[in-house]
């Protein structure tokens, strides 16, 4: 009852909470101004700018911070392992060179394949690479799952710089992609990550059960009757398709994924019904947060949103990694 | 005194009436003009607010005339330095929220890496005009094609023309210099230590430049991404220049650049640095392709003869 009572008081200031941080940017808001936009007054172009610019990057933030989270939610419970995250595995890796491989073979190859399929291709990719190098006699020992992502990672990042400098590319546009940025992204991106956010929710929500079970141990869960591999496979397809939308939007955002399942952990447990909303909600709220950094720390100048995730996500990790959670785990 | 003031209020009217009709006119005059990217782009009357969203666009309309206009400019551009505009932030990506504040009629942006902020641009339902200059003679027809724009084609010419001239009167004093008696130039670009180099070949303007200045770039037989590749301290020991050239980035810091590359050890017995011919340029005519090619021409060889 207390965590309902928590959940709902969270749900009502992250909503007046992130309302109020859509009024920082290089065009200021008031609260009134924007509340009447949003109940359709029109004042010319200080409203366009808010409904065609501000408030498309507000939802699109939240969806792409949620559906990070609570891909690195499913994936820590899945591979009983605190720091696995669609970053640090390497599947956002993936998906960047999936994304930069379509714009070269448009270039190039003179051929006009969808970013986001490619993107998802080799999301999928490294994501089962990354498994299948840190696999260790049926385990993912924390290490090794953090070196496999960090080589998978490398991996894709050179190919990456390959391609940009076969291609004859600026190496600017790469900058941009390798650290993400949500300058510029309109309603259709929000429309394109709505049913993939939606579809990774609903899922994690069906088999949230069989996840938390194999989080006690994979042995455990084949005596129960759970098939850990097919798991595994649901959990790592839908994650990357999540992870290959996000970085074809907004290019790689990295740690939110990570330290936004271990807040939630610590402030409702893992074994509670509001532990996959709240990480889906304080999820996008952090994206928001970091954004109204990148947005308004240098204005007019943006700051690459990746930056200020990994800004704040870094030290995290490091506690993580030091922190008994992981050493008696791994 | 009546008669007078009665005077005064016919000639307003008048001047009203001209005034109507040239507004009416500038409204109506719509013309289509085809942008650096193939793309057409109907310019519809003159542009009054113009934000520039690339450093290297200001120069040309400073040179027509027309800075005037400029409202937005991008926390690189000099032009903010000396004039009161507001900073737009960034070349990419672009700060739309801020450029759709300052309410243009036309963004004039650059290719290359800057060709994906264009598309951003139109979906937000703003002119975007691409200027994307890389040698002398896209210097020079992007000149007139911004005199159309701005409703002056007459001096668009005048100005295209009269930099056209002044890059080939200094051209002409070297031009019959035989190629075996050219100094090796090579330009040196490094992004803090020799160990990395760029340097300009075929399809870079400063390539041009050093051409119209009697030097014989060593870089010449190569290209690149507009002309720009990286090399090793070999190749600088390989190809033997006479001349180097390097860039400057702040008043003051011709010192550093040129002894930057004069103690370094590899290059002792380099003949330009041997013989001392190694010289600094400033980044301001190096780093774009603008009018002041035409002072980047003057200043190279000024350092060769």
């Amino acid at each position: 009852m207390k965590r309902i009572l928590l959940f709902i008081a969270i749900t009502t200031v992250s909503l007046i909470g992130m309302l109020w941080l859509s009024t920082f940017g290089t065009v200021k808001y008031s609260m009134n101004e924007v509340l009447l936009m949003l109940l359709g007054s029109n004042s010319g172009s200080r409203s366009n700018i808010y409904m065609n610019l501000r408030l498309p990057r507000l939802i699109v933030g939240f969806l792409i911070g949620s559906g990070l989270a609570v891909g690195g939610n499913g994936l820590q419970l899945t591979l009983k392992n605190p720091l696995a995250d669609p970053y640090i595995i390497g599947i956002s890796a993936g998906a960047s060179f999936g994304a930069v491989f379509s714009l070269f073979m448009k270039e190039v190859g003179k051929m006009t394949l969808s970013m986001d399929l490619l993107a998802f291709v080799f999301a999928v990719l490294s994501a089962f690479l990354t498994y299948a190098i840190s696999r260790r006699g049926g385990r993912i020992p924390i290490t090794t799952l953090v070196l496999s992502g960090v080589i998978v990672s490398s991996l894709f990042n050179a190919a990456v710089t390959l391609l940009v400098v076969f291609a004859w590319r600026n190496v600017i546009t790469l900058h941009f992609w390798s650290l993400g940025s949500l300058s510029g992204v309109t309603w259709d991106d929000a429309l394109k990550l709505i049913p993939a956010i939606s579809l990774q929710y609903a899922i994690f929500s069906v088999i949230r059960r069989k996840m938390l079970i194999m989080a006690a141990g994979e042995d455990h869960a084949i005596t129960v009757g759970i098939n850990p591999e097919r798991i595994k496979f649901i959990v790592f397809f839908t994650v990357s398709i999540v992870s290959a939308i996000a970085v074809s939007t907004a290019g790689l955002i990295g740690f939110v994924g990570l330290i936004i399942p271990h807040m939630v952990r610590l402030a409702f447990g893992t074994d509670n019904r509001l532990n996959l909303p709240a990480t889906a909600l304080l999820g996008g709220l952090f994206l928001i947060v970091c954004d109204t950094f990148a947005r308004t720390l240098f204005q007019p100048t943006e700051l690459p949103i990746g930056a200020v995730t990994a800004l704040v996500g870094a030290p995290v990790f490091i506690y993580l990694l030091r922190s008994r959670e992981v050493t008696g785990n791994g | 005194m009546v008669k007078f003031l009665a005077k005064g209020a016919i000639i307003v009217k008048k001047y009203l009436l001209t005034l109507l009709v040239i507004l009416l006119f500038s409204i109506c005059l719509s013309i289509e003009m085809v942008d650096d990217l193939g793309r057409l782009v109907s310019i519809g009357g003159i542009p009054e607010r113009v934000v520039v969203a690339s450093p290297a666009i200001t120069e040309y309309l400073e040179l027509l005339g027309v800075s005037s206009r400029i409202v937005g400019v991008t926390d690189w551009d000099a032009f903010a330095i000396s004039n009161t505009v507001d900073k737009i932030g960034n070349l990419v990506p672009l700060n739309l929220e801020k450029i759709l504040s300052l309410d243009p009629d036309l963004v004039l942006i650059s290719g290359g890496f800057q060709e994906a902020e264009v598309y951003k641009l139109e979906n937000i339902g703003l002119k975007a005009f691409t200027i994307n200059p890389n040698s002398f003679e896209d210097i020079y027809r992007n000149l007139m094609v911004l005199g159309n724009i701005f409703g002056i084609p007459a001096k668009g010419r005048e100005v295209a023309t009269n930099f056209r001239d002044g890059v080939l009167d200094i051209a002409k004093n070297v031009y019959n210099v035989p190629q075996s008696e050219r100094p090796k130039v090579m330009f040196v670009m490094t992004a803090g230590s020799l160990s990395d180099i760029w340097t300009c070949g075929t399809g870079s303007f400063v390539n041009q430049a050093i051409a119209y200045a009697g030097g014989a770039n060593v870089g010449a037989p190569y290209s690149g991404n507009n002309g720009w590749f990286p090399v090793s301290p070999e190749f600088v020991l390989n190809t033997q220049p006479d001349v180097i050239l390097v860039p400057y980035y702040y008043e003051g810091g011709q010192e550093e650049a040129i002894s930057h590359v004069k103690t370094y050890k590899p290059f002792s017995d380099v003949p330009a640095v041997k013989n001392g011919r190694v010289y600094a340029i400033s980044d301001s005519l190096t780093s774009y392709a603008n009018p002041r090619f035409i002072d980047l021409v003057r200043t190279i060889t000024e350092h060769l003869y």
